[in-house]
Parts: C-alpha cells; structure tokens; sequence
C-alpha cells in the first residue's frame, strides 16, 4: 500500500478520541482528530480524509450540517456514531448521505469492520456500474435480468429484482427504508413501508438457506436493510 | 357587566323612612288621622268648615308617601269618620242634616282613598327602583370580588363574605361534592353550623333547589340554603344566608344573579386549577425526561470509552506500544470512576429527595476536609492543576463529613470540567467574623449572567457549554446539602478579565465546643 489511509474522527469526547487514535493507529491507518464541527471541516478540507467517523452531538453545530455540506463537494465514507436508541437521528444522517453508522457503545473490532466495508466501496466507486454482481454464492446479472444461487436459476418478479440489485450494488452499506421505497416504488410511496416487508420477505424466501435467520438481507432494527458484504 | 357609575337616586325617596305594613301601618294611620283632627279643632274658629278637609288630604298623602300605602287608605279612611263626626253639622254625631254637606263628605272619601292608594303606590315604585339599583350596585361588587379569586377556595370566601355584605346577615359556603357537604367559607370566624342547619343543606343539595329556614322560634334550621348550580346542571356548592330578620328578599332577582355569578366563578376556578395539573404535570415531564437524557448520556459516555478502550486492548493491544496500552488502562480506571461518581450523585439526590438526612449531627474539623478533598481532587481529576490557599484556620462547623467532602469535591469537579485543562482551579479558605469561607475559582469561560441564578437548580447545565457532560445535578446536591447544614452557597462570574467563576460556600463556626455531640459520658 502506497500511502495509508487516513481516518478523522470527529468527537467532543475527548475520553472516546482517546482509545479510537491508538486502536485506528494499531490497526494501519492515520488518524486526524477534531473536536468541534468547524475543526472538523478545516481538518476535511485540508487532509482529504480517507473515511470520516462522526459523532452527531457536536458542541457548536449538528453533526448533520456537517454531513450534509461534505456531500456537497465529497462522497468521503462518513460512518455515524450514535446512541442506540436514537433511529431518527440515524435515519436523517442515512439519508443525509452518511454511508453508515455504528451504535455507541461498541467495540473496536465493529467500528474496523465498518472503516474496512467503506473502504472497499471506495476503491470499487469510480468503475462504471457493473454488470454482474456476485456475494456469498448469489450472482446478479443486471443486463439479463438474471439471478442465480450456487449456479442454480432463481426465479424473481421485477420489483425484486430491482430490489436486489440495489441492496448488492450497495454490500455493507445500511440503507434506510425511506431510500429504498424511493428507488424502487417511487417518492409517492415513501411511507409505505409495509411493501417493503413484503418484497424482503419474498426475497429471503427466495435467495437465503435459511430464511427466519437471514445471512445475506440484513435488518438495520427501525433503520433499513443492509446486504452482507462477507465476499 | 355592569357600569360602575349606577348609583342609587338621591332625591327624597332615599330619605324616607322604612315602608310599614300590618297593624303597625293602621297604627300610624290612626295616630296621624288623630293629630289633624286635634289640630283642625284647634284652627276651627279660624277656618271653614270645609277648610279642614285640605288638612285631611295634607296628611293622607304624607301618610302614604312615608309609610306606604297601607297608612295612606287607614288615614283616608278614619278622615272620613273623624270629619263627619267632628266638623259636620249636626257635630259630634254620624248624623247628617244637609244633603250637600253628605255629597261633599263622599267627595272628599273619594279624593282622600285616591290621594291615599296613589301616593302610596308612588312610593313603592320609588322604593323598587331604588332597590334595583342599588342591587346592581351590590351585585357589582360582588361580581369584582368573584372575579378576583382565582382558586375555588377563594371563589367561596368571597362569595360567602360578599353575600354576607349584601344581605346584613352571616353567609357560608358549602362545596358538594359526590353528596358529601363540607364547609368551605364562612362570613364569621367561627363556624355555627348546627345539625339541623346540616340537615337543610342537605335537602337543598338533593333537591337542587333552595330551602328556607322554618318558622322562627320552632326548631329547625336558622339557615336559607341555594344551591349553586353549573352549566351541566349539577350542584357545585350551597350558599347558606342567615338573615338578620326573615325578608320578603327570599326570591329576590339579586340572589339569583349572585348564584349564576359564584356558578360561573366556580367553574372558572375548576378549569383555571384543571390547566395548571396540566401545566404542572407537563413541568414534571419536562424535568423527567431532561433527567432521563442527561443520564443516558452521562452514564453512556464513561462506558463508551470503557467498552471502547477494552476491546481494543484485547484486539489490538499487541500492535499498540506499550505507552498507549498503559494509556488506554488508566483511561478505563478514569471513566470507571467517573461513572461511579455520577452513580454516587443520582443516590444522593434520591436520598435527598427521600427525606432530608442527619445533616447537623456532628461536627467537622473544615481545614481538614478541603485539604483532603483537595488531595484527592489532584488524584482522580490528574489534568487539572489545584492549589490550595488556605492559611491554618482552626475550627469546627456543624456537618457531615461525607457530604462536605462531596459538596467540594463536586464543586472541584465542576470547576475542572468548565474549564480549560492547564487553567488552574484555586480552592481557598478563610475564617472572618465566626464564618467559615470557602472559595473554589477557576479560569474558565464562566458563567453567562443570565444563567447564574439558575446554577443551583435541579438539572441545569450551562447553555453555552452544553458539551460538558454532567447530569446537572451536582450544584443542586450541594446546595441541598450545605443549606442542610446552616452555609449558603454563591456563584460569581465573571471575575476578572470577564472570565472565571468563583463559588463560595459559608458555614458558620461552632463557637460552643462543650457541647459536641461527639464527646461522650467523660466530659462532665
């Protein structure tokens, strides 16, 4: 690896910047701290961080106005950290254009896993979308509309597999039940989460060995859903 | 409701004296009717016979005017006995011998019980239109003094002191409430109620109208009871009046207007007590769920970084040099403390709470306690620097020992957290006057004015600092606890270059040492 990758993390805890520098430092990456969202926006706009770990209760702003003006020039992987019992902030910050987010407390071995998927989709960004999409034994084939398991042909209705394919153009990456209902039904359908149940369901019976205790369509409780991104 | 320029008439119908009627009225009559004819036989060789009866008519209607219409027709009608009997010829017979004189004597009946009734009926017109007025008057006042009570229980002080000024008599209010009667207000200190007074009440409550008081002199209630009714029909309250003497008032329009007034004052009282529950249970809920975040978070952040420092250890402590491993450890110990401290401090405002503790039960040497506090102050907040500024002050204040040292090291804790790290914290001590002064000052941003009254109260946290984690119970602790043992403790800020906070706690000095409760049987 040419240059190692650089981390901010933006937290105004200093006793949270304090295990997070050693750990990130011990695990190959480059650290940059602020405290503060104007800290953090100098520190962004001078560095060009790697990924960008956020704490959304900042001292001087919202940690979503900082989200939302770093989507206006970058699409920097930007993970949350966040209480666990505060989903509409997580919600807002998703679809603010954060790419994740990782419940406080938590351990360090979580938080590396979702730095190392954010990474992965970095590197992966610039291509062209591509054609065919292969996780943990299911292959999509966009152009041909055609799903398989283990080489075996699965048989999905259009909406699931537009479905489909959104979550594995996105492994690893939480998205919010808003976002998805958007993409595939349409912003007149946004609230009606209920289709979305149903379209899941279908699609574990379909796609996962056992489908009570999913492997590959991950819940996001009160969030969304993620694709497993073991590959 | 009404304009408060209505005064009653002032004109001679207000001078007049009290309306008689019954034997009383005759009486007058007959005593006025009596006095003219003395006086008519008295003027008679000076006057005409006919003369007399303008002296008749005279009196008649003074008669009437200021007794009302019943004097008025008795004196119309013994005028006319007196005059035949007296002035007409043959006198001092009923016997008439001249046929004109008996027309002129029927003439002047006629104009006498005309005069008479007229008069009369004049001044009872007078009298109601005075009446009236002067009830709106009443019932003007009476009106202002509901409007101003604002809780039920006023409402029936000043319906029960208003209808006592209204009516000359003693008033009480009782409140209904599910049939039960209780006594809410009463025009006179003491309560007079008497069983039977009781028993009325009762009735009129059952059957939402008003009950009367029996005839006087036969047991029974001395009491009227009206019953004041609300707009959904039900009995709110019972206005009791005892009159100073039974009144042709009992159906009066005033009454009834002062009913309808204390209904609506009643149900205005209700609803006002209604939206302050609500406002007050909204408050709590406030508070209750200010309290209940402030915890999460000052309780997730320690175990955040605990959670955060553990696991990174096990997975990554052999990569970490061993300078950040030794770190990450005494980062652990730190949060551990800290999270225990914040424990501590939820147990303590729950016991406050709870009940007031044993704050006055011994006695407590104070150089001593903020020294120690001090030291381990250094030791558990390493990051701030603390000096001590004490000279030797010997002496011992009325306290708890325990809570003392918490009440500074809460205060030393406050300091180091709204502070920068390398600012140092000063914690002074001085004894001036018998009072002991202890000082700790900071160099931090301090504390906005408008905030510092509200530094010592129940979940507060400075606005411009709001990162500062803390549940914002501290100062209400110690205020509770340095109050419960006689100090005071003040916020000042900012004090000097417009920046730092000093806050200063006074306890007094026990001067009398003899009776130390820590000194037992030996000392005699």
């Amino acid at each position: 690896m040419s240059k190692l990758p650089t981390i901010l993390v933006v937290d105004d805890e200093p006793q949270i910047q304090r295990f997070l520098k050693p750990s990130l430092i011990a695990s190959g990456y480059m650290t940059l701290s602020a405290t503060t969202g104007a800290e953090a926006m100098r520190a962004f706009a001078v560095s060009e961080p790697d990924v960008i770990i956020l704490d959304l209760g900042l001292p001087d702003v919202d940690g979503k106005a900082i989200i939302e003006a770093i989507r206006q020039t970058s699409h920097v992987p930007i993970i949350v950290l966040s209480a666990r019992d505060r989903e509409g902030e997580k919600i807002q910050a998703l679809d603010l254009g954060a790419d994740d987010f990782v419940n406080k407390p938590f351990a360090i071995g979580e938080l590396l896993a979702r730095i190392r998927s954010a990474l992965r989709r970095r590197a992966s960004e610039p291509e062209p979308k591509p054609m065919v999409l292969e996780t943990a034994g299911v292959l999509i084939d966009m152009a041909r509309h055609h799903v398989t398991k283990r080489g075996v042909a699965i048989h999905l209705t259009p909406k699931e597999f537009d479905l489909l394919a959104l979550l594995m153009r996105n492994p690893g990456k939480v998205l919010t039940q808003r976002y998805l209902l958007h993409e595939i039904w349409g912003p007149a359908n946004v609230t009606d989460s209920q289709y979305l149940r149903v379209f899941i369901g279908q699609l574990r019976a379909k796609l996962e060995d056992n489908p009570a205790d999913p492997t590959l369509i991950l819940t996001e409780p009160g969030i969304g859903y993620r694709f497993s991104d073991a590959s | 409701m009404f304009g408060s320029t209505i005064k009653p008439p002032r004109d001679i119908w207000d001078r007049l004296p009290k309306k008689r009627t019954g034997w009383g009225a005759v009486l007058i009559g007959a005593c006025l009717t009596a006095g003219v004819t003395v006086a008519g036989l008295l003027v008679s060789p000076w006057l005409p016979a006919q003369g007399t009866t303008l002296l008749y008519i005279l009196v008649i209607v003074g008669g009437a005017v200021g007794f009302g219409v019943v004097t008025g027709l008795t004196s119309a009608t013994l005028a006319f006995f007196a005059y035949n009997f007296f002035f007409v010829h043959p006198t001092f017979t009923f016997t008439i011998s001249d046929p004109r004189d008996l027309f002129a004597l029927f003439v002047f009946f006629g104009v006498a019980l005309t005069t008479g009734s007229l008069a009369g009926h004049m001044r009872d017109i007078a009298e109601r239109e005075r009446r009236h007025a002067k009830s709106l008057l009443s019932l003007n006042g009476f009106a202002e003094a509901l409007s101003r009570a604002a809780s039920s229980s006023e409402v029936a002080m000043a319906l029960a002191s208003e209808t006592a000024k209204v009516t000359g008599g003693r008033a009480v209010v009782l409140h209904v409430k599910e049939n039960a009667l209780t006594l809410a207000a009463s025009s006179s200190a003491a309560c007079e109620l008497e069983s039977a007074d009781w028993q009325a009440a009762q009735r009129a409550a059952r059957n939402f109208a008003a009950v009367y008081p029996s005839v006087p002199g036969w047991p029974g209630s001395t009491y009227e009871f009206h019953p004041v009714v609300s707009a959904g029909r039900e009995t709110i309250a019972l206005l009791g009046i005892r009159r100073p003497q039974p009144s042709d008032l009992q159906n009066d329009e005033t009454l009834e207007a002062m009913l309808r007034h204390a209904a609506i004052a009643f149900e205005k009282s209700a609803l006002e007590a209604e939206k302050a529950a609500v406002r007050a249970e909204a408050e709590a809920e406030r508070l209750r769920s200010a309290l209940l975040s402030s915890i999460s978070h000052d309780l997730k952040t320690p175990l955040a970084s605990i959670h955060g420092a553990v696991t990174s250890l096990r997975d990554l402590g052999p990569l970490m040099p061993e300078a950040a491993r030794a770190d990450l450890l005494l980062a652990i110990e730190e949060e551990s403390a800290r999270l225990s401290r914040f424990v501590t401090n939820l147990l303590d405002m729950t016991r406050m709470e709870a009940g007031q503790p044993d704050l006055l039960g011994d006695w407590v040497e104070l150089q001593d306690i903020v020294s120690t506090t001090v030291a381990r102050a250094r030791r558990l907040l390493p990051s701030s620097v603390i000096a001590l500024d004490g000279h030797a002050t010997a002496g011992v204040v009325r306290g708890d020992a325990v809570l003392l040292e918490h009440v500074i090291f809460n205060v030393l804790d406050n300091a180091a957290r709204y502070s920068p790290p390398e600012a140092p914290i000063t914690v002074g001590i001085k004894l001036i006057c018998e009072t002991f002064i202890v000082t700790v000052e900071d160099e931090g941003p301090g504390i906005a004015e408008s905030d510092l009254p509200r530094v010592f109260e129940k979940f507060f946290r400075a606005t411009a600092t709001n990162a500062v984690s803390g549940t914002g119970l501290g100062l209400t602790i110690c205020r509770r606890i340095v109050e419960g043992m006689g100090g005071t403790i003040a916020a000042e800020s900012p004090i000097s270059n417009g920046r730092g906070t000093r806050i200063t706690m006074r306890f007094p000095k026990v001067t009398d040492e003899i009776t130390s409760p820590r000194t037992d049987g030996q000392t005699a």
